[in-house]
C-alpha cells in the first residue's frame, strides 16, 4: 500500500512538462504550421483514477483536433526533453527506461531505442551536453547517469549519495539528496537538489550542486536558505538559463506542506558561484490578482526570454476540499517578470492540475489546459496581450506536456 | 484498513430460556444400490437444520431429538446421487426410514450444479448463482481462491502465489465492490490480514456467488456480486486432515476433528498450517530480458480455532468458538529487489452463536449471534539500503525503507464488535410441501474502533504521519418476502435494505502539518436499497429468472477519512449506486440413465452511477471521489453434460463489457475522452473447458478414480483505456491446461490427488506487471474419517 502511495505521491508532484533549455527559443519560430512540430503528452488515467497512461505524439496548431489513435503509449507521467528531432522520455515511478524517440522528416516519431535505468530508481531529467552525450537524473538512487543519446547506452554514472548526509534532521542516514532538475551552463552541470524528508518534504534550504561536464567531476554545492526545494522531478524548466547567462530556479518550497518555507526563483548570476543574494522572487507571499490573492505551486513554466517567465499557477482560493487535481479548475496560467517579481494573471479560463503544459512557437505561448470549458492547446499573444477563447487544438486526455522542436 | 471486518458465524447476544422442544427419533440403514451393501460414511441430514447423522460400518444410522415436525431428509455420499425423502416426526416416536444410493456418474465434480439438495435448492432460486461444493473440490490440492476460479463469471485476480493479494472480479465489479460473506456475515476481505486462502477447502460445505444481485437476507453492502462461503457444520463424529505439497515450496497442513463430549455436547477444534516460498522465477516487467527468481516471498500462516457446541437448550445448536490466525509474508519486489519488507498480522475472533429451526410448529428460523474481532496488522519497512538485482547495495532514498519513500513499522488495530440476527418465518397456507409466503429479516449491527499507529514513520517525518483514529457504527437491515403461490412452478422474491452508516474519523491535515490534532470529521450516512427475482419453472427442465437490484456501497473509512499519509479525508463522499438487471434460461435435462445435460445462460447490465474513484489531489496527495459511472453489459453460457456413463464435459465462457459512461469530464462541459470506451485493466471475455472420466473400483474395491483435464481461458486486455494502436501496456492473453488424477479409497477415507497446472509452463499474469508461478505441481494426500467413534 504504502508503496503505491509512495509512487501516487511522487507522480502527482510531477505533473508538468518538461521542457528542453533550448526549446523555447522564440527568435526562430520555424514553420509552425508544419505537422509535428509539438511534442504532445497527453494523461488518460484509469477507473482508479490514479493509474492509467500517456500518450505521446507530435502535433502542430493547425490541427483543430487530435487523439491518441498513433500516440505512443508511456507510463502515466512521464518527463520528456527534446534535443534537435530526437525526444527522450523518462517513466518516473513508472517504469526504469529512458525511451528515445526521433522525429522523422514527415514530422511523425519513431522509437529509436531504449537505456535502462536502475530499478526503481524514478529516472526524471534529462539534459544534454552534446550529440553524443546527455545526463539522466535518477532521484530515486541519487544516480546521474551519463549516457549517450544516439545509441542508448550508459558511458557513466555520477554518485550523489555523499550530498544527502546531514540534511535530514529526521533520519541522519538519509544519503540520498534526491537529483530533482538539471541544466548545463558553460561546460558546468548544475543540478537542482530536492533533500526529500518524506514524500512531499524538502529540508529546508535550497541546494544546487555543481559538476563539470567535461569530466563528470563534483565541484561544489550552492546553498540558500532563503527558499527550499530547488526545481521539481523531470521539469527541466524550473531551472534555466536566461540569453545574459544567469541561470535561474524555481523552488518549491515542499508544495506548501512545510510552513514558513518560502517559494519562488533564486538566481546565480552569470559568472557567480553562488547564489545573487540581492535576488528572490518570493511567490509564496507575493500578492497576486487571483481569487485569495495568493498562489501556490507553478506548474509548468516556459521562459519566453526577455525576462518573462510563463507558468500555470496554483490558486488556493479555486481548490476544492479536499482539493482534488483533476476536477478543481484552480490553475491559473500567469506571467512572471522575473526583474521585478511581478506576477500577471493572463485572461485564459483556469484549468486543472494534470495539464501542464507549457512552449512557445511563432511569438506564441501555448499553454496546455484543461479547463472547464475546452482541454487542448490554448494560445497566448504577448505582443497583443489576447488569448485564444478556447482550445486552438483539442487533446484526447489533458496535456500533460507540450514542447516545441527547434526548427 | 477498518475494513477488515470479517468473519465468521452467527451468533447470539441472549439465551432465550424455553420449554424444550417435543422431539422424536429416525433410525434407518444406507446401502449401495446396486450391490446392496451398506455405505459407512454415508451422511443423512435434515435439510434446513444442522441436525444429521452418519451411517456406521452396517449403513445404520440414528438422529436423536428431532423436533416434532415434517421435514426433508437426505441422503449423500461423495460418489453417490443424493436422495431425499419426506418425513413427518411427531413427538416420542422413532420413525425408521431407508435409503439407497446410486452411484453417479459425474462424482467429483468441481462446480456442482447438481449437488446437493440445499445447493440445488440455492441454484433454482431466481438470483443469477453458480456454487460451488468444497468437500467436492477438498481432496484436490487448491486454495479457496482457486476453487473460486473454477466458477462461471468469475475471475480472481492474483499477484503471486500463496498468500498473495487477491481480487475478485465478478459481473466486471471488483474490490469492494464485491462484499464477501462467511456463513452469511458481511466479511470484508479488504484487509492486511484476512484473505479468503485463510480458509482451508476441508473446512468450506459450499461457496455461494451471486452475481448481478445478492439476496437482501445479507446483511451487507456491495454492488450487486456476493460471495458467501459456507462452513461445514460437522456431525457428531467427524476427522478430517490433509497435506498439500506443492511447487515452489508449498506445503499446507489441515487436520479439523469433532468429536461428543457428552450427550447433545460436542467439541470441535482445526489446526491448519500454510507455508510457502513462491521462490519462482519470472521475467521482470520493467527490465526485459532479466529473469529473476522469487527469494523473498516466503508466506507463513497458521490458523486455529476451536468450538463447542451444544444442542440441550432451546435453541438447536448454541456454540461458543474462538480463533486465531497469525500470518507473516515477505514482500517480493518485482521493480526493485526487495530484501527485508515484510507484512504481519495477528487475528483473533471470539463467536458466540445460537440458531434454533423450526420453532413455532416448524414455522420460525432463527439465528443470533455476536462476534468479537480483533487483529493486529502492520507493515515492517526499515531498511536502509535496497539493492538491485544483482545484489548491488544503495541507500533508501530517504535513509529508510525499500518500498515508499519512509520507513515504517505499523501497528494497526482494530477491534469489531457485531451483532447479527435472522429471523424466516413461514406462514400457514402451504402448496405441496412449500410455504405460499416467506419472510425474513436479517440485521447486522457493527461497532469498531481503528487505531493505526507507527512511530517509526513519525519520527523519520518529524510530525505525525500515522496516528489517525476512526470509529464506526452501522447498522444494515434486510427484509425479504418470499412468493410461491404455485408451489415449486413459481417463486418471486422482492427485498430491500437499509443501511445507516455513522463514522468519524480523524483527517489525514497534510495541508496544515503543524496541527497535531486536526478536529475529527463525521460522516453520517442513510440509504436503502431493493430487490426484486422472479423464477419460473418452465416444461422440460427448463427454469426462466429474471431478477433487478438498485445495489449500494458505503464508503470505506480510508474513502472518508484518508490513510494519514497521502490521501486526505473526504467525508462528504456517497455511497455508490448501482441498478442491476439479469435475464437467464437454465436446463437440466436426463436424457438416459447415464447421460445428462445441464446448461444455463444469462444476460446482464449493471450500471454504476457515483463510482467512488481516488484521484490526484494537491501537493502529492490523493482524495476520494464521487466520479465514475459506468456501465457493465454481459452474457455468459455454460453447459455441463454426462456424456457417458463414466465421461463427464463441462465448458463456460463469459462476456462482460464494463464502459465508461461519464459523458463529459467532471464538473465541465467537455466530453470525456473515454466516453464509450471499454475500462481497462479488467478482463472481459474468459472461459473454461473441462473433461474428466471415472472409474470406480479399478485399484480396488470401493476405489474411486478419476482423471481430469481442465483449460483456462482469458482474452488479452489492456492496462489502460484502449485510445491508441501502438499500445503496449498489455495483460496478455492466457491459456493454461491443468491435468490431474485423484484416486479414492472411499472404505478407508483416504484420497490421493496429483496435479500440473499449467501444464505448458505459459507465461501468465492477470494483474499487470505482476507475473504469476508457470508449471505448478501439487500433490495431496487427504484422510477422512465420519462417525460417532
Amino acid at each position: 500500500m504504502k508503496n503505491y502511495l509512495s509512487r501516487l505521491a511522487l507522480a502527482s508532484l510531477l505533473l508538468a512538462p518538461l521542457l528542453v533549455l533550448s526549446a523555447c527559443d522564440s527568435n526562430d519560430p520555424g514553420d509552425e504550421q508544419a505537422r509535428g512540430n509539438l511534442l504532445l503528452i497527453t494523461g488518460i488515467p484509469d477507473q482508479s483514477g490514479v493509474n492509467g497512461s500517456s500518450f505521446v505524439q507530435t502535433v502542430s496548431l493547425d490541427q483543430q483536433s487530435v487523439t491518441n489513435a498513433d500516440a505512443y503509449e508511456q507510463t502515466f507521467f512521464p518527463y520528456s526533453s527534446i534535443y534537435g528531432d530526437q525526444v527522450i522520455i523518462t517513466q518516473g515511478s513508472g517504469g526504469d527506461q529512458a525511451v528515445r524517440y526521433v522525429r522523422g522528416d514527415d514530422g511523425e516519431l519513431t522509437e529509436g531505442g531504449r537505456l535502462n535505468l536502475p530499478p526503481g530508481g524514478f529516472g526524471a531529467s534529462v539534459v544534454f551536453a552534446s550529440p553524443t552525450k546527455a545526463y539522466v537524473a535518477v532521484v530515486f538512487a541519487g544516480q546521474i547517469v551519463v549516457f549517450n543519446p544516439q545509441t542508448m547506452t550508459q558511458t557513466g554514472v555520477i554518485d550523489l549519495t555523499t550530498l544527502g548526509i546531514a540534511r535530514n534532521p529526521s533520519n541522519p542516514e538519509d544519503r540520498n539528496p534526491e537529483p530533482a532538475v538539471m541544466t548545463i551552463r558553460d561546460g558546468k552541470l548544475y543540478v537542482g537538489l530536492q533533500q526529500l524528508v518524506t514524500q512531499f518534504s524538502s529540508a529546508d534550504g535550497a541546494d544546487v550542486a555543481v559538476f563539470d561536464v567535461a569530466t563528470d567531476t563534483f565541484e561544489r554545492v550552492i546553498h540558500d536558505d532563503r527558499a527550499s526545494g530547488p526545481g521539481r522531478y523531470g521539469y527541466n524548466q524550473t531551472m534555466f538559463v536566461d540569453e545574459v547567462g544567469d541561470l535561474y530556479v524555481h523552488c518549491v518550497a515542499s508544495f506548501g506542506a512545510v510552513p514558513g518555507q518560502k517559494a519562488g526563483f533564486l538566481r546565480i548570476r552569470q559568472g557567480a558561484t553562488e547564489f545573487d543574494p540581492t535576488y528572490f522572487v518570493n511567490t509564496t507571499d507575493a500578492n497576486v490578482d487571483v481569487p485569495g490573492g495568493q498562489i501556490g505551486i507553478l506548474n509548468g513554466l516556459g521562459y519566453g526570454g526577455g525576462g518573462e517567465l510563463y507558468g500555470i499557477a496554483q490558486v488556493p482560493a479555486l481548490q476544492g476540499n479536499p482539493p482534488n487535481y483533476a476536477t478543481d479548475r484552480a490553475f491559473q496560467a500567469v506571467r512572471v517578470r522575473l526583474a521585478t517579481g511581478a506576477i500577471e494573471v493572463l485572461p485564459l479560463p483556469p484549468g486543472n492540475g494534470i495539464a501542464t503544459g507549457v512552449t512557445f512557437i511563432e511569438d506564441q505561448v501555448i499553454f496546455g489546459l484543461s479547463t472547464a470549458s475546452g482541454v487542448g492547446l490554448y494560445t497566448y499573444d504577448p505582443a497583443t496581450g489576447q488569448a485564444s477563447d478556447g482550445p486552438v487544438v483539442t487533446t484526447q486526455g489533458d496535456p500533460t506536456a507540450v514542447l516545441a522542436f527547434e526548427e | 484498513m477498518m475494513r477488515v471486518f470479517f468473519f465468521f458465524i452467527g451468533i447470539l447476544t441472549c439465551l432465550p430460556v424455553g420449554a424444550r422442544a417435543q422431539t422424536g427419533t429416525i433410525n434407518g440403514r444406507i446401502t449401495d444400490t446396486s450391490t446392496g451393501t451398506p455405505l459407512p460414511g454415508a451422511t443423512v441430514a435434515i435439510v434446513g437444520t444442522t441436525l444429521g447423522a452418519a451411517a456406521g460400518d452396517d449403513g445404520a444410522f440414528a438422529i436423536t431429538e428431532v423436533p416434532a415436525g415434517v421435514y426433508t431428509l437426505r441422503a449423500s455420499l461423495v460418489g453417490y446421487t443424493p436422495v431425499e425423502r419426506e418425513i413427518a416426526v411427531r413427538s416420542d416416536e422413532t420413525i425408521e426410514i431407508d435409503f439407497t444410493l446410486a452411484q453417479t456418474t459425474a462424482e467429483m465434480d468441481e462446480v456442482t450444479i447438481t449437488g446437493d439438495a440445499e445447493a440445488a435448492e440455492i441454484r433454482e432460486s431466481p438470483y443469477a448463482v453458480t456454487v460451488i461444493d468444497g468437500q467436492r473440490l477438498a481432496g484436490r490440492g487448491l486454495t479457496l481462491d482457486e476453487a473460486l476460479q473454477r466458477a462461471t463469471g468469475v475471475q480472481i485476480r492474483r499477484t503471486g502465489g500463496l498468500g498473495s493479494a487477491s481480487i475478485f472480479n465478478i459481473r466486471g465489479l471488483e474490490g469492494q465492490r464485491v462484499q464477501i460473506y462467511i456463513d452469511g456475515n458481511p466479511a470484508d476481505v479488504g484487509g492486511d490480514s484476512f484473505t479468503l486462502d485463510n480458509i482451508p477447502l476441508q473446512l468450506i460445505e459450499r461457496v455461494e456467488v451471486y452475481k448481478g444481485v445478492v439476496p437482501a437476507r445479507f446483511g451487507g453492502d456491495g454492488l450487486g456480486a456476493a460471495v458467501n462461503v459456507v462452513i461445514i457444520k460437522p456431525e457428531d463424529g467427524y476427522f478430517d486432515a490433509g497435506y498439500t505439497l506443492g511447487s515452489y515450496g508449498q506445503h499446507q497442513f489441515s487436520v479439523t476433528g469433532v468429536r461428543p463430549l457428552a450427550r447433545g455436547v460436542r467439541l470441535g477444534a482445526s489446526v491448519n498450517v500454510d507455508r510457502a516460498e513462491n521462490d519462482y522465477a519470472f521475467e521482470s516487467p520493467f527490465l526485459p530480458g532479466l529473469v529473476v527468481r522469487r527469494d523473498h516471498d516466503a508466506f507463513r500462516r497458521i490458523l486455529t480455532g476451536a468450538v463447542l457446541e451444544t444442542s440441550r437448550l432451546w435453541f438447536d445448536e448454541v456454540e461458543v468458538e474462538a480463533a486465531v490466525i497469525a500470518s507473516n509474508h515477505e514482500i517480493q519486489g518485482i521493480q526493485t529487489n526487495v530484501q527485508h519488507a515484510e507484512s504481519h498480522a495477528l487475528t483473533g475472533v471470539a463467536v458466540l452463536g445460537a440458531e434454533r429451526l423450526g420453532a413455532l410448529g416448524g414455522r420460525l428460523d432463527v439465528t443470533l449471534g455476536a462476534v468479537l474481532y480483533g487483529t493486529r496488522s502492520g507493515l515492517t519497512d526499515t531498511s536502509a539500503v535496497r539493492y538491485s538485482f544483482d545484489g548491488a547495495p544503495f541507500p533508501s532514498p530517504n535513509g529508510h525503507g525499500e518500498l515508499g519513500l519512509i520507513p515504517t513499522d505499523s501497528d494497526n488495530r482494530l477491534l469489531l464488535l457485531r451483532q447479527r440476527g435472522a429471523f424466516t418465518y413461514r406462514f400457514a397456507p402451504v402448496v405441496g410441501s412449500v410455504p405460499v409466503h416467506t419472510a425474513n429479516l436479517t440485521y447486522v449491527l457493527d461497532a469498531a474502533r481503528f487505531r493505526p499507529s507507527d512511530p517509526v514513520a513519525n519520527a523519520a517525518a518529524g510530525r505525525n504521519v500515522s496516528e489517525f483514529p476512526g470509529d464506526q457504527m452501522s447498522a444494515v437491515v434486510g427484509l425479504s418476502h418470499e412468493w410461491r403461490p404455485f408451489g415449486e412452478r413459481f417463486v418471486n422474491v422482492v427485498g430491500a435494505r437499509g443501511y445507516a452508516f455513522r463514522s468519524e474519523g480523524t483527517p489525514s491535515n497534510l495541508t496544515d502539518p503543524t496541527a497535531e490534532r486536526p478536529p475529527p470529521v463525521r460522516n453520517a450516512t442513510v440509504t436503502v436499497g431493493a430487490s426484486e427475482a422472479v423464477r419460473y419453472r418452465l416444461r422440460g427442465g427448463l427454469l426462466a429468472k429474471a431478477s433487478v437490484e438498485l445495489a449500494r456501497r458505503l464508503p470505506t473509512n480510508t474513502e472518508l477519512f484518508g490513510d494519514g499519509l497521502l490521501v486526505a479525508a473526504s467525508p462528504a463522499v456517497r455511497p455508490e449506486r448501482s441498478l442491476n438487471i439479469n435475464v437467464g434460461l437454465q436446463l437440466d435435462r436426463t436424457l438416459s440413465d447415464r447421460r445428462r445435460v445441464q446448461a444455463e445462460v444469462s444476460g446482464f447490465v449493471l450500471n454504476l452511477r457515483d463510482m467512488i474513484r481516488l484521484t490526484q489531489g494537491y501537493a502529492g496527495l490523493a482524495a476520494y471521489t464521487n466520479l465514475g459511472a459506468v456501465r457493465i453489459a454481459g452474457a455468459e453460457a455454460e453447459v455441463r453434460a454426462d456424456l457417458t456413463g463414466w465421461l463427464h464435459g463441462a465448458a463456460s465462457l463469459t462476456y462482460q463489457d464494463a464502459r465508461d459512461v461519464l459523458a463529459t469530464t467532471p464538473g465541465t462541459t467537455v466530453p470525456s475522452p473515454t466516453y464509450e470506451l471499454r475500462l481497462p485493466n479488467l478482463p472481459w471475455l474468459f472461459g473454461s473447458a473441462r473433461v474428466e472420466a471415472h472409474v470406480a473400483n479399478w485399484l480396488g474395491r470401493q476405489t474411486r478414480s478419476r482423471l481430469f483435464a481442465e483449460g483456462f481461458y482469458t482474452e488479452e486486455y489492456f492496462y489502460a483505456f484502449e485510445v491508441s494502436s501502438r499500445q503496449e501496456r498489455r495483460i496478455p492473453r492466457t491459456r493454461t491446461l491443468g491435468l490431474g488424477l485423484e484416486q479414492a479409497w472411499l472404505q478407508t477415507g483416504l484420497t490421493l490427488a496429483a496435479e500440473v497446472q499449467n501444464v505448458t509452463d505459459a507465461r501468465v499474469l492477470n494483474v499487470f506487471n505482476q507475473p504469476l508461478p508457470g508449471r505448478v505441481f501439487r500433490l495431496k494426500l487427504r484422510y477422512t474419517l465420519v462417525g460417532p467413534n
